[in-house]
């Protein structure tokens, strides 16, 4: 090194240092910049090909002329199987278990009447009992892209969390408050730029899904001669409406992700609160506490209740004849509100911690 | 006068596992407009405690703070883009690479990213702009942070610990740095344990001990008087140059072969010993150097630990 001062002055006019930092905006896409900058991001782009490669390969082998033709099979030997037994029953022994089956459809049936499906008991099945059916591409890539919502979410959290607790852990938060110290803005722009990265994360996962599944019905397209019945759609809305509600939820992962990392300031802390959350409150909360009562309260049944317009889950219902479990539905309003309290409360409660928290 | 810095009665407690810590305690100091302000004090002492509630990144219990006039933390934003700092070791993202780390602060002020390779350039990391930080040598960390402050063309750069981690170079160009902001009516605030370092460097200084202001004011001040006016006299005849020195009213003493002699004014040695036909081998001031005040200061109130004080190293912690 020389025997220098370090920096003359900067000789230019203080007016190239914009008075008061950059605008909220202007901070939003510098964090953008970070993010992008990244490795777990470029991890994150990697993991969503890889991802989309393989959902739609497993797409491409269930709807392969060859795996219909076997299932067409199977269907048919299974119902020449059921015509045998059922030949082989007396008139009496089908009236006996019919009486049987609607007396329990009795019984499970409280405030709200239960189907249990009693008069299709002999009925022969349907190829859509066995899954040939014409999916079209819509409900393919409607049913893959709404099985991937947790895969992308997940991603998207993950960014989201250790995109800001990185800060906290490396020091450089407290370095950057000094160039950019107004609190709110700065947390707000990074709450955002992770909202925006993880829909940016989603819409790459649904456009590739969108690309690759459209090519694999195309590959697949159903031998007319087969006759398959059409798919009965798992939803009346347009799938552009279904996506748009994945990129939602995985753009809230990505919010949700940096509000906890703002929260807790420790990638590690984030990602063991959310097992411990996934084991305690998914699993043995939802499932084995108040016979699934609680469940409508759930993160992940209402995130399916926002992305399937609707979600089903099964509460245990007991007598004096024993417990059969009823399905019931949290609904697509229930699924929404839930999603926007809690991203609410998560985004207020960040904003209000890091504004008077010390940052050292 | 004018000043770059105030603080008034400004208290910060932690609560911990060890219970409460008062780190700062009632500071009230100010540092002046322009020119390098040494901030000392031992370790624990409130130093990094009281930067970081300079700039906002830590909330005082009571009393204020002012930067440039501005209240802070409310009123910082509007003097931020005068303000450079580093607090303690520097801090940046490990796995982006220098040029990045200054990038995107450069663009959170708004600075235009030619300003970024100048800034590298004139802190010799221009060939090291494009490695991960991560990679750097604690000196290097130190030249990027020191460039990060530069990025804004501070009126008030507040440094603390500076030159840890830098070779003699580089803690010289540090100083040398220092120096020449304080020159061009910059203001330096610049919190170091090498107190010889900030002694070279500091026009002003103040001294804290248990988060509270101790001494405060110009270096030479601070200094006394009894540095001002000690002087150290080789003469042949150091027995008869003491008792004309004596006989001139002056009080002299004995330091082997050495007179020290305590006087306003030290022509007056030499008219006398001349007067007398005795001439000087050799007349050096005796001056207290900071170190000694700042011992003596912190030892009045009984703090630090001797290796504090034989050493003078090691960092602040948490305060």
């Amino acid at each position: 090194m020389s025997n220098e001062t370090l920096m003359p002055a900067d000789p230019r006019p203080r007016t190239t240092v914009r008075a008061g930092g950059t605008s909220f905006v202007g901070l939003v896409g510098v964090e953008l910049r970070r993010l992008w900058w990244r490795r777990l991001t470029k991890v994150a782009i990697v993991a969503i090909i890889a991802f989309v490669g393989i959902a739609s390969y497993s797409a491409y082998q269930e709807t392969r002329p060859e795996t219909i033709a076997q299932r067409l099979d199977d269907f048919k030997q299974n119902v020449a199987e059921m015509k045998k037994q059922q030949d082989a029953m007396s008139a009496q022994e089908k009236a006996s278990q019919l009486a049987e089956c609607r007396a329990q459809e009795q019984q499970a049936s409280g405030d709200s009447p239960v189907d249990f499906g009693c008069e299709q008991m002999f009925a022969p099945p349907t190829l859509q009992d066995y899954g040939l059916v014409d999916t079209g591409r819509d409900e393919l890539v409607r049913a893959v892209a709404q099985a991937s919502v947790y895969v992308l979410g997940f991603l998207a959290f993950l960014l989201g969390a250790s995109f800001v607790a990185a800060e906290f852990s490396s020091g450089a938060m407290g370095n950057w408050l000094t160039f950019a110290p107004r609190r709110l803005q700065v947390a707000a722009s990074k709450l955002s730029a992770a909202t925006l990265a993880g829909a940016a994360l989603a819409g790459l996962g649904v456009g590739l899904l969108l690309l690759t599944i459209t090519g694999v019905t195309t590959i697949n397209r159903p031998d007319a001669s087969l006759n398959l019945p059409d798919a009965i759609p798992s939803s009346t809305e347009p799938l552009y409406l279904s996506l748009v509600r994945i990129v939602t939820v995985v753009a809230l992962g990505g919010l949700g992700g940096a509000a906890i990392g703002l929260l807790l300031r420790s990638t590690a802390a984030v990602v063991g609160g959310i097992l411990a959350y996934a084991v305690i409150v998914e699993g043995f909360v939802a499932s084995g506490i108040g016979d699934g009562r609680y469940r409508p309260w759930t993160v992940s049944l209402n995130i399916d209740a926002f992305v399937q317009n609707g979600a089903t889950y099964y509460v245990t219902k007991c007598d004096a004849n024993g417990c059969q479990g009823v399905s019931a539905t949290n609904s697509f309003t229930h699924g929404w509100v839930y999603l926007l309290v809690i991203a609410v409360v998560g985004v207020v409660a960040a904003l209000a911690v890091f504004r008077r928290r010390d940052v050292t | 006068m004018d000043v770059a810095v105030r603080t008034v009665n400004l208290r910060k407690t932690y609560w911990g596992r060890g219970g409460r810590r008062v780190a700062v305690q009632g500071l009230s100091m100010s540092v002046p407009l322009g020119g390098v302000h040494g901030f000392l004090g031992p370790n624990g002492s409130g130093k990094t405690t009281t930067i970081r509630m300079l700039l906002g990144l830590i909330r005082a219990d009571s009393g204020t703070a002012e930067v440039f006039g501005a209240s802070v933390p409310g009123n910082l934003p509007a003097v931020i883009d005068r303000v450079g700092a580093i607090v303690e070791s520097p801090k940046f993202f490990p796995s982006f690479t220098g040029r990045q780390n200054l990038s995107l602060l450069a663009s959170a002020i708004g600075t235009p990213t030619a300003r970024v390779d100048e800034v590298l350039e004139a802190t010799h990391l221009g060939d090291r702009g494009r490695d991960r930080f991560a990679s750097y040598s604690l000196g290097m960390k130190q030249r990027l942070a020191i460039a990060s402050t530069l990025l804004k063309d501070p009126d008030l750069l507040i440094l603390d610990e500076p030159t840890n981690g830098l070779d003699p170079a580089g803690i010289r160009e540090v100083r040398d740095t220092m120096r020449s902001l304080g020159e061009q009516g910059r203001t330096v605030l610049v919190s170091s344990h090498i107190l010889a370092e900030v002694e070279h460097v500091a026009d002003t200084v103040s001294i804290i001990g248990h988060g509270a202001l101790l001494a405060e004011g110009r270096v030479t001040d601070i200094l006394g008087d009894a540095g001002a006016s000690r002087v150290s006299v080789v003469v042949a005849s150091p027995d008869r140059a003491a008792q004309v020195l004596e006989d001139e009213g002056v009080t002299v003493s004995r330091d082997g072969d050495r007179l020290v002699v305590t006087t306003d004014d030290p022509a007056t040695i030499t008219r006398a010993l001349a007067g007398h036909g005795l001439y000087l081998t050799e007349m050096t001031p005796v001056r207290a150097d900071l170190e000694s005040v700042f011992l003596a200061l912190t030892a009045e109130e009984g703090l630090g630990s001797e290796s504090d004080r034989a050493a003078g190293d090691g960092r602040e912690g948490a305060a």
